[in-house]
């Protein structure tokens, strides 16, 4: 799915660092259901979402000044956030709760205003270096990504040796970067 | 197959730079990989490009719109006015009455001012398919049109809003409206006699302007403008 644009993020960003709220009120309301999405994929419960998703706003209003759009895109800053509140959610739970058997899932009731074909074929062309990885590969990079398990986490998770778990995200990654440095 | 971590190897630290960033290393290799990063600015730009390159991991979940009253709390809590853009819907509301009874609304001076509006005797509310208002036009009488975007939908790039208005059943681009901040445009002085009357639209076009000066792209919003008077908007 296309993000928002990056200039106007990015202007949201330096205003809400300058105390503009109404620069702030713009920019959740660009991301936030990006950046949602992106938490009901990590802890998986519509309450514990939202609750990370006030987090992460509360930082993002707090830490807007850290941003340096020479360093990072807007929405992976953001991201890069998110998913930090969201893994430590997880990370807190996981002692009573071990990981179910779900690994990749359909959203529920994803609501999208952004019928253009043209985003559609943006993103379809990014989303092609996914489609580039083996199964595996791309199993084990989103268990990691989206559920924070180590390289020792990913064995016993699949029940797999460490040196092939190794393997996979190894080439998973390469395969990835190859594909991302030729849309590039 | 790497068994060890050999951060001394440029590949091998390449690739540790995209584990540490999808989090699989394991303690001690996080400890060893930080005190590296700490120190070297080219690990830091591997780590950037990391997490551009995760980020499509990201990208392909589909939006989802959090509960509205989540904004109202989190806005409470950090002491912030709110519903400054939902006032605008309180415009929509009305711009979707243009051809109704005359009313006369005092609605008008508090919301310009409060988004830096600039003055003008007429106004139209763009809006788009999504219900948010996407632009605020303001035009004088004397042709002068003041674009302040409000909240465009994102659109793919290389596209943008353009501005129409029908003269005489033919569409004439008056310019591309600006994806945030303000704009102004002039309108061409033959065409002021039918600036009242004149139906305008905007419709998503290339940035450098549509091909060959006619719109091709979906339409955005239509409508007329609306004259104020005095402060307040006679409908």
């Amino acid at each position: 799915m296309a993000y928002p644009p990056h200039d106007v993020l990015i202007d949201n960003l330096h205003a809400s660092a300058r105390g503009d709220g109404f620069a702030f009120e713009k920019l959740y309301r660009a991301t936030s259901p990006h950046l949602y999405a992106q938490l009901l994929r990590i802890v998986r419960q519509d309450a514990a979402a939202q609750d990370c998703l006030q987090q992460v706003y509360l930082r993002v209003w707090q830490v807007a000044g850290q941003y340096d759009a020479s360093r990072a895109r807007p929405m992976t800053w953001l991201s890069t956030l998110t998913r930090n509140i969201g893994i430590d959610w997880l990370r807190r739970q996981r002692p009573q709760e071990p990981d179910g058997d779900a690994i990749i899932e359909s959203l529920p009731g994803a609501s999208d205003v952004e019928n253009e074909s043209d985003i559609h074929q943006q993103a379809e062309s990014l989303q092609q270096c996914l489609t580039e990885l083996t199964a595996q590969q791309r199993q084990v990079l989103e268990l990691a990504f989206f559920e924070g398990l180590t390289h020792h986490d990913l064995a016993s998770h699949l029940t797999t040796p460490l040196g092939t778990v190794k393997s996979w995200v190894r080439r998973g990654l390469e395969r990835l970067k190859e594909c991302m440095t030729r849309f590039a | 197959m790497h068994d060890t971590f050999r951060l001394s190897d440029p590949d091998e630290r390449e690739i540790a730079a995209g584990e540490y960033v999808l989090g699989t290393l394991d303690r001690d290799q996080r400890a060893e990989f930080e005190a590296l990063l700490a120190v070297s600015s080219e690990l830091q730009q591997s780590v950037e490009a990391w997490r551009e390159h995760l980020q499509l991991l990201n990208q392909q979940l589909e939006p989802v719109t959090p509960p509205t009253r989540l904004w109202s709390d989190l806005a409470s809590r950090l002491g912030l006015k709110t519903g400054r853009l939902q006032r605008l819907g309180f415009w929509r509301a009305f711009s979707g009455l243009a051809t109704a009874a005359a009313l006369a609304l005092a609605v008008l001076a508090s919301t310009p001012k409060e988004s830096g509006m600039m003055p003008g005797e007429y106004v139209f509310v763009i809006n788009q398919p999504s219900g948010q208002t996407a632009w605020i036009l303001n035009a004088t009488l004397n042709g002068k049109m003041m674009v302040q975007a409000v909240s465009p939908d994102p659109m793919p790039a290389g596209k943008g809003g353009e501005l129409w208005m029908m003269e005489n059943g033919t569409p004439v681009s008056l310019g591309m409206l600006p994806s945030h901040g303000e704009a102004t445009m002039q309108l061409p002085a033959k065409m002021l006699n039918l600036m009242k009357t004149a139906d305008f639209a905007v419709s998503m076009e290339p940035s450098a302007g549509a091909p060959g000066g006619k719109p091709s792209g979906p339409v955005i919003d239509e409508g007329k403008l609306v004259q104020i008077r005095n402060g307040t908007v006679s409908l």
